[in-house]
């Protein structure tokens, strides 16, 4: 008995000591520890963002343009004056790229907070203050730097970020574009009315996100993909084709049409 | 690298704000003291304080209008101005034939003034509304003026009616003969 073991012994070290290992197998791998898919730097990294800061502009009015072929183009006057970068947002510090744009100049009921702010840039006072998020470090201006409306190109597409005109509490026609209820065949004072609202027992509650009437405008409104019909850097302005959400001298945000750059 | 950007750019700007503090606003701290925020004088002033618009607008007319002659046509100060009743001409400088009409309105909104022109081919009523400060546009001339203008400057009701524009063409050619 004892025979066959010592016979059989090699063979069953072998098999349970495993330490055979074949000459192409990688001893020891380094694997990286996993990140939380909806962890702050993986969303900033999925994020569609732009290489480069936009333009705050004040809306002006409109204007016709016509090209050397007779074509008329309606434009927005859209006017740049002392667009400024105000600060720079990093990843290090605030774990996102951004850069701070200033508009204009005003002095009159301005903070201390704010004041100290624009000091620390070495810009004038600003009106209005906005960020642009960009995709990296990379796509971040020295602070002071002054930004004209040659920033975009004549032909160039743009988005345009405004705050639509208010209309104050609207119907469900105006707001929705609901057609109503019926002039004559027994309607009764409910002529511009939504009529139902849902079902009866069954859901026995009107659905969150039913269409009724309320406040209408007044909400940022963006157009996508805008062509820029004239530019003016000297006198500063910017024509772009057709109207712009907002009243005249409301600011609207320009930034390169994010479906056509990156 | 970028620093040194940074630097020359902040050289360059405060060569370009020769006064930069306009303003100080001053505040006390309970531990520091007075303390002394600096404030920056702004850029100067584009299109040296015009307001944008009117700059635009200027600058349009004299792209589109270098002579003064479309505008005149507007112009309501202008004994010959352009009126509805009257019956025009305009001349394209493209390869595009001449257009004769009545104009039966004239729109006044600065580089997108219009007018609109009726004429009948065939007896149908044709319609056209023409941009007159658009570059295609050579010339707009005045062929005839009524005896008498209608008391309303925009003749929409004229459609149809008896008052309708009619042969245009033959009525000009009597007016050549006669001044023959």
């Amino acid at each position: 008995m004892m025979g066959i073991f010592n016979t059989l012994k090699p063979l069953i070290a072998q098999r349970f000591k495993a330490h055979l290992t074949s000459p192409g197998a990688i001893p020891f791998v380094e694997t990286k520890a996993a990140v939380l898919f909806k962890s702050p730097e993986l969303s900033r990294l999925r994020k569609r963002l732009l290489t480069r800061p936009g333009l705050i502009g004040v809306k002006r009015g409109m204007v016709p343009f016509y090209t050397n072929e007779g074509l008329r183009i309606p434009c927005t006057v859209l006017e740049i004056d002392q667009v400024e970068v105000t600060h720079n947002k990093t990843v290090a510090n605030d774990g996102y790229s951004a850069v701070q744009v200033g508009y204009g100049f005003k002095l009159k009921n301005q903070t201390k907070k704010m004041l100290g702010h624009f000091a620390k840039a070495q810009v004038s006072p600003k009106e209005k203050v906005v960020e642009f998020h960009v995709k990296s470090d990379d796509g971040l201006l020295p602070v002071g730097t002054l930004l004209k409306a040659d920033h975009f190109k004549v032909g160039e597409f743009v988005d345009l970020q405004s705050i639509s005109k208010g209309k104050g509490f609207a119907g469900v026609m105006k707001r929705w574009n609901f057609h109503g209820l019926k002039a004559s065949h027994g309607v009764s004072k409910a002529h511009r009315s939504a009529g139902s609202t849902g079902g009866n027992q069954t859901p026995g509650r009107t659905l969150p996100g039913k269409k009724m009437a309320g406040r209408m405008g007044g909400h940022n409104v963006t157009l996508q993909n805008v062509e820029v019909v004239d530019v003016n850097a000297e006198k500063g302005y910017i024509l772009i084709k057709g109207p712009v959400s907002g009243a005249t001298g409301s600011y609207v945000k320009i930034q390169d049409a994010i479906k056509r750059y990156h | 690298m970028l620093l040194q950007s940074f630097k020359a750019l902040r050289a360059t700007r405060s060569s370009l704000i020769s006064t930069p503090i306009i303003q100080t606003a001053g505040y006390k701290t309970q531990y520091l003291g007075q303390k002394v925020v600096k404030v920056y004088q702004p850029l100067p002033k584009l299109r040296e304080g015009t307001p944008l618009m009117k700059y635009v607008k200027e600058n349009q007319y004299k792209k589109l209008d270098p002579n003064g002659v479309k505008k005149s046509l507007l112009d309501k100060s202008n004994p010959s101005l352009l009126r509805s009743g009257d019956i025009v001409r305009i001349t394209y400088n493209n390869k595009q034939p001449p257009l004769v009409g009545m104009v039966i309105a004239v729109k006044r909104n600065g580089c997108d003034s219009n007018i609109l022109l009726r004429n009948s081919y065939a007896k149908l009523g044709v319609e056209i509304r023409v941009p007159i400060f658009n570059p295609v546009i050579e010339r707009v001339d005045i062929l005839k003026r009524p005896t008498k203008y209608r008391s309303r400057n925009k003749l929409y009701y004229i459609r149809g009616t008896k008052l309708d524009v009619t042969d245009i063409e033959s009525s000009l050619k009597k007016q050549q003969r006669r001044s023959n």
